[in-house]
């Protein structure tokens, strides 16, 4: 497409270097942004900028947040004994979401895969033994995805904090909530029979 | 089981066919390069999920398009099922049994089961062992939903572990985490496929034997082995990584394991590869499908689809009057034959007792005729 100004075709192709975002779509954005307020787009871009340029990691649970203690970190009110190790900040969200887990978290920021590159040296994961024995803490849930890298993770997770004085936990795998059974895959099915749980707990409003 | 209806838009050469079939056998004849074995081959699609000669999706559409659509109507125990593959270039590919889209192929492959005899199979013996692994593969996963899952999880294990042993320099053979978890669940695993593949080839070497006599009309002594790189429990799998760590680590690769296993097809109890002719190679490759159509055909409880395509490549008559009559009995379902020469094949076609129908195949278009 030729664009009749190239002020025009360089907001297009920021915007579509964006990731799912086409040309077409590009280009609306650019000009939906013309029709805006000169002070409304200037706050819109700032916006960006100051979340690349001001936007810290927590130096001890590698959160994101506007502090080098994030605001999990912080807050004093939740579990100190309690961590729960994620792949990503994504994960760390929709587990705050559920509103079923009160503790502390640590952010692996991925996992292992040899292919990719990614050995335990490039995780988060030093640090994470590190914190256990200096805060004392008496539970690690590994809320981890249960694919072969997740696996990988979880078991290099759990040999390497052996040796420490603490409980190790996973999330629940099986069926999930308004599934069925005649859909589920035979590997799933089949862990939730061996993984049974009692009737009575099954509903069981339990927060950590 | 059989193929009904069949529809194909912009695959390979085919702009746009649709025909009609029946059970028993289809005669498909055609010059070279007219579309007879992509015929073939988009049958085998439907059945598989997936290209016969592992051709990529983008290259199996028609030259110069974007999306190709294969659509095959099925009719299986008296009642129909429609396969719908779709794939556009730069998409996904689609796969749609009965307006529902099919999530695990694993579990899909094995509703339609099929064999494909092709001059290409020569492979099977000619080249490395792993064309024969995945003929051990093709048939085994046709039958069992876990075979396929577990298979894949093992080369995916395996992949990690052989990137893992790249990024290792200690020489003092100790595993580190990593290793110790890729060997025990590989060994896990190694030992589930081992069993399947082991009862696969116990299952299929007497049928082989006996089809092979009927084909070479019983002048030869033949056998068929399994030849697994290492057998043994999960403790002893684990022990053989363990055993193979050292070398593994200079090779940066995973040296031993199921992953190496092969087939030998004997003569005379000497190896087919080396001292068989075109003609007992052939007899091979012909025996040893045939043989996958009955262990198939048992298992799976269904009369699978036969492909056969350019049968009288390196066959001489004789071999090809004896495989008509093997496929002519009832225990063979519906069938498709392809040949170059239309006089060739006809003057054979008299002896069978079955009903067939012929085609001939032209620049992608099909003509029937009597």
């Amino acid at each position: 497409m030729k664009y009749s100004s190239q002020l025009i075709e360089k907001a297009v192709e920021s915007f579509s270097s964006l990731p799912g975002i086409g040309k077409k779509s590009a280009l609306r954005l650019a000009l939906y942004l013309l029709n805006k307020d000169p002070e409304w787009v200037r706050s819109f871009s700032d916006s960006f900028v100051r979340l690349r340029n001001e936007l810290k990691e927590c130096e001890e649970c590698h959160n994101l947040g506007d502090d080098t203690e994030c605001s999990v970190c912080k807050d004093k009110h939740r579990n100190q004994d309690i961590i729960c190790v994620v792949e990503s900040i994504r994960d760390l969200m929709a587990i705050e979401e559920t509103r079923h887990f009160n503790g502390l978290y640590h952010v692996i920021g991925g996992l292992i895969s040899p292919i990719d590159g990614i050995g335990p040296d490039q995780l988060n994961i030093d640090d994470l033994a590190d914190r256990i024995q200096k805060r004392n803490i008496k539970e690690v849930v590994m809320a981890i995805s249960p694919n072969i890298e997740g696996e990988t993770t979880m078991f290099y997770l759990s040999k390497k904090l052996k040796s420490l004085n603490v409980k190790i936990s996973t999330i629940a795998r099986g069926i999930s909530f308004g599934g069925e059974l005649e859909y589920a895959d035979e590997i799933t099915l089949g862990r939730s029979i061996l993984s049974r749980i009692p009737y009575m707990l099954y509903d069981a409003e339990t927060s950590a | 089981m059989f193929l009904k209806h069949l529809q194909l838009i912009r695959f390979k050469n085919y702009e746009s066919l649709e025909i009609d079939f029946a059970e028993g056998i289809h005669i498909l004849t055609g010059n070279n390069g007219q579309g007879k074995t992509n015929l073939l081959d988009a049958i085998y699609l439907l059945c598989m999920t997936k290209s016969y000669f592992q051709y990529s999706e983008k290259n199996l559409i028609l030259f110069g398009n974007d999306f190709f659509r294969v659509k095959g109507t099925f009719i299986k125990n008296n009642q129909p099922m429609v396969i719908d593959c779709k794939y556009r270039l730069h998409g996904t590919k689609s796969f749609v049994k009965d307006d529902k889209e099919v999530k695990k192929y694993a579990s899909f492959i094995g509703t339609l089961p099929v064999v494909m005899i092709t001059p290409a199979d020569i492979q099977l013996i000619e080249e490395g062992s792993e064309e024969r692994r995945r003929f051990l593969d093709m048939s085994i996963c046709q039958v069992e939903n876990t075979y396929t899952e577990n298979l894949n999880k093992y080369n995916k294990l395996l992949r990690q572990r052989n990137s893992h042993l790249k990024t290792i320099s200690n020489q003092s053979g100790k595993k580190d985490e990593l290793l110790e978890f890729y060997d025990d669940e590989m060994a896990r695993l190694s030992v589930m496929i081992l069993f399947s593949r082991q009862k696969f080839t116990d299952e299929m070497s007497g049928q082989y034997k006996e089809l092979y006599g009927i084909l070479s009309s019983g002048m030869e002594r033949v056998k068929m082995e399994y030849r697994p790189d290492c057998i043994g429990d999960v403790k002893e799998f684990k022990e053989m990584f363990t055993r193979n760590l050292q070398k593994d680590i200079l090779l940066e690769r995973t040296t031993h394991g199921i992953h190496r296993d092969d087939i030998e097809f004997y003569i005379e109890d000497m190896p087919v590869k080396r001292v068989g002719s075109q003609g007992q190679i052939k007899s091979t490759i012909f025996a040893a499908k045939l043989s996958q159509y009955q262990w198939l055909k048992k298992f799976t409880s269904t009369l699978p689809i036969l492909l056969l395509d350019d049968i009288f490549d390196k066959l001489d008559h004789n071999r090809v009057t004896n495989l008509l009559k093997i496929i002519d009995s009832n225990i063979y379902g519906q069938i498709f034959i392809t040949d170059t020469y239309k006089e060739r094949i006809r003057s054979i076609l008299p002896e069978l007792n079955k009903s067939f129908k012929c085609f001939t195949i032209q620049q992608g278009q099909i003509d029937k005729y009597e």
